[in-house]
């Protein structure tokens, strides 16, 4: 999965300790890797046996190294949780961000964020479990980026309100009901094991974020246009 | 017993909560537990089972008494939120710490909410874009509404659930009617609410 440690790389922020003992010890590049992959078999234990019933012994087992070790990288298993949380949610953003551009219209930075947000989830399947299926109630600190994530993307959404054609007021829910309403879909998708799949739901998800704000029929046409 | 288990995870978390709360809160053996229920998972998804068939109960008896689609939905809602309101423990359970529980669970709260379904299939005849529409459009509907109360209630504001029909309604016809015939809906919703 190269989405993990695409970003583990660069995730040097956490309790990330080189093992004392120079020559003796792994490299920095080992201890780098070795993060990552704990961050991945988290992501996966969890995808199969859920939060409260994944083992930090497990985890550690799957990547092969000691339980000692794994509290070298991690302070217990809701760390290492979160780090893996984190880690998807950065690459998510990203991936949300880099489809904005001055310059381009608001309809087409909905669309492409919408594109790389299903991207990165259909490329790490079991983080993309993790991230809408488990994380959200599984610690309060979860809970607590999932409700400031999805008050970041409601608000790129919300701009569409100036796009509306519609006389009628909007509810100021409409956003963050457009964006749950893609959330249902993504969440469908991946409880019924379709993850990897995920970019064939763009059109429902792009046509959900639009339907408020632009009407019916604009938001089918935008959808048909990224359909097949 | 089950009641015991959906006031203790409602007040602590599922993770959190002992067999031992659960028997003391009752007024039970550990022994008549174990009798019932071969872990805390089980007594928590037999609590889970009691609360959702009651629930979806209440809101299909709702959803009859009228007959236009959107009073339909309007009406579910309301039963919906109306219930969710007066038990915030229980509201609490059945959105934040059921789903937290393991896959199990959560299946189950995929199910739940996978039985609100089949209320909208009669907005996509309504419609008049029946075909058009994604195929996913059920599971939108239902996302919009869920995201709402979720948000209310983990801010541990379940009891004002009722206020936010008009809101909600919007959110769960909109994929079916358009914004312009949603908001006269919801415009309707809040007069008479």
């Amino acid at each position: 999965m190269m989405f993990v440690m695409a970003v583990s790389d660069r995730d040097m922020g956490g309790p990330f300790r080189v093992p004392a003992g120079g020559m003796e010890g792994p490299g920095p590049a080992v201890v780098r890797d070795r993060r990552g992959h704990l961050l991945e078999a988290m992501a996966s234990v969890c995808a199969e046996r859920g939060y409260p019933g994944t083992e930090v012994s497990e985890v550690a087992a799957r990547v092969g190294v000691s339980e000692a070790e794994f509290y070298e990288h991690f302070r217990d298993k809701e760390d290492c949780f979160l780090a893996a949380i984190n880690a998807g949610l950065a690459e998510l953003i990203t991936a949300a961000t880099s489809a904005y551009s001055a310059d381009k219209p608001l309809v087409a930075v909905v669309r492409d964020a919408a594109a790389g947000i299903l991207d990165v989830l259909a490329e790490a399947p079991e983080v993309a479990h993790i991230g809408f299926v488990d994380y959200r109630t599984a610690t309060p600190a979860a809970l607590e980026t999932y409700e400031s994530g999805t008050r970041v993307l409601s608000s790129l959404l919300d701009q569409l309100r100036v796009d509306s054609p519609s006389d009628a007021t909007l509810p100021s829910a409409a956003a963050r009901a457009a964006l749950g309403g893609a959330e249902g879909v993504i969440r469908g998708e991946i409880a019924a094991g379709r993850a990897t799949e995920l970019r064939e739901s763009l059109p429902a998800v792009l046509y959900g974020c639009l339907v408020p704000f632009l009407g019916q029929e604009e938001a089918l046409r935008q959808a048909e246009l990224v359909s097949g | 017993m089950l009641r015991a288990m959906a006031r203790a995870v409602a007040e602590r978390g599922y993770e959190d909560v002992s067999v031992a709360d659960v028997v003391e809160a009752a007024g039970v053996s550990r022994s008549t537990f174990y009798e019932e229920f071969a872990s805390k998972e089980e007594c928590l998804l037999a609590a889970y089972d009691a609360l959702l068939e009651r629930l979806v109960t209440q809101v299909f008896a709702a959803y009859e008494t009228e007959s236009r689609w959107p009073d339909q939905v309007r009406a579910g809602l309301e039963a919906l939120l109306g219930a969710l309101a007066e038990q915030p423990d229980v509201a609490r359970m059945a959105t934040v710490e059921i789903p937290a529980a393991g896959p199990e669970a959560h299946r189950r709260y995929r199910e739940a909410i996978g039985r609100f379904v089949s209320f909208f299939l009669d907005g996509r005849k309504l419609s008049g874009r029946g075909e058009r529409l994604p195929k996913e459009t059920e599971l939108m509907a239902v996302g919009g509404a869920e995201a709402i109360i979720f948000d209310e209630v983990v801010a541990g504001r379940a009891e004002g659930l009722r206020e936010l029909l008009p809101d909600i309604l919007f959110a769960v016809l909109v994929p079916y009617l358009g914004p312009d015939e949603a908001a006269k809906e919801m415009r309707r919703a809040a007069a008479t609410g």
